[in-house]
């Protein structure tokens, strides 16, 4: 519950401050949301299962999203930072339908 | 391949589970993860916040910064119209003071008529009379398989009209005896230029779209067969067969040019008196 209310926080003040991106950063911003995304739905997932756990949590954010940053990073270097960006939302979003999925089965039992 | 399908859940917080069952956790160390996890989706919030601003700022601007240009040409094409209207009608107020104040000795009407013909001669008045039409259109490309319809003005496709192709059609038309000659409308003068910019054609810096139609003043009877055998004609004819263009050359008993945009010299000064 405490979670949700951080959540909508981060929101307004997000929304509030609207914080600006450095430009050598932009292009990481959709795979960190989409990582970011990842972890929280993982975490309700687990929250739902009844084995949440915060070092978890934080943990794999933390590290999904620096991963994710790095991979596209070298691939941007390499010259196939489009592939890779793509192979990462593939990943990631393969992960948040499945973890949406079992979140749904839990909800309405279906 | 297989993990990733079926496993979407981290391992690890399975493995902490586990860990928790044999060992609790201390109540310090429950506030300390309590603590971070707001923090961290604090910062998710703030994320997905920027992100969103960034998307919808990024977007409009783009469609904005288009719309805003489309309006801005539109308007100047709009106030160039209209002052090339005003240029033609003062120019004929021009022209009939002149003849009313010429007119009162012989001289002075030949004068009249020297500068009439001129003036049509260098497309400053509109003229009418009689000539041909000259209609040359883009390939119409080969139908969409799935709809059946077939894309115009598709600039990628061969069998696209060049500015070459109307500047050689107009040059042939020339040396077929035309004595005026208009492109889609626009009046070409002795400056008058024919050049391409991005995908569109352009008669004197404005633009004119398929099919162009070549109104052409002159003797009929002599510059159709004189036109026909031209280079020009002869390889759209060839182009007709090769890539489906249109290329139609028909008579037309009564014709109406407008004027051209007045050119005004810079550098040329007439030599010696007007007579």
């Amino acid at each position: 519950m405490i979670g949700a209310a951080a959540l909508v926080v981060g929101l307004v003040l997000g929304i509030v401050f609207r914080p600006t991106v450095p430009i050598g950063l932009q292009p990481y911003l959709p795979i960190a949301v989409v990582a970011a995304l990842d972890a929280v739905f993982g975490g309700v997932r687990a929250a739902l299962d009844g084995i949440f756990d915060d070092r978890v949590f934080v943990v794999s954010f933390v590290s999904n999203v620096l991963v994710a940053g790095l991979i596209v990073f070298l691939g941007d270097h390499l010259g196939v930072g489009a592939q890779l960006s793509t192979g990462v939302v593939v990943v990631l979003g393969i992960r948040i339908f499945g973890n949406v999925a079992a979140i749904r089965r839990h909800v309405f039992r279906a | 391949m297989r993990d990733l399908l079926e496993n979407h859940l981290e391992p690890g917080y399975q493995v902490a589970a586990a860990r928790r069952s044999e060992r609790p956790i201390s109540p310090r160390a429950r506030r300390l993860g309590a603590g971070t996890r707001v923090l961290v989706l604090l910062a998710i919030g703030v994320l997905l916040a920027v992100a969103y601003a960034q998307a919808t700022a990024r977007a409009p601007q783009a469609a904005r910064t288009r719309a805003a240009l489309a309006d801005d040409v539109r308007a100047r094409a709009a106030l160039t119209d209209r002052l090339q209207r005003q240029a033609t009608a003062l120019r004929r107020k021009l022209n009939e003071e002149q003849a009313r104040a010429l007119t009162s000795s012989a001289a002075g009407a030949q004068a009249v008529r020297r500068l009439t013909d001129l003036d049509g001669a260098t497309a400053l008045v509109p003229v009418r009379g009689a000539g041909l039409i000259v209609t040359v259109g883009n390939a119409g490309g080969t139908p969409d398989p799935l709809t059946g319809v077939r894309p115009q003005n598709d600039p990628t496709t061969a069998g696209q009209i060049q500015d070459r192709d109307l500047a050689a059609i107009v040059n042939a038309l020339w040396a077929s005896g035309a004595e005026a000659i208009s492109v889609g409308g626009q009046r070409l003068s002795p400056t008058s230029t024919i050049r391409s910019a991005g995908g569109a054609i352009l008669v004197d810096f404005r633009p004119v779209s398929s099919p162009y139609q070549i109104r052409v003043i002159g003797d009929a009877g002599r510059m159709q067969p004189r036109f026909a055998d031209s280079k020009a004609a002869r390889s759209l004819t060839d182009f007709v067969q090769l890539y489906g263009i249109t290329f139609k050359i028909s008579r037309a008993g009564h014709l109406e040019l407008p004027a051209a945009p007045a050119t005004t010299l810079k550098y040329a000064v007439p030599s010696g008196p007007v007579r």
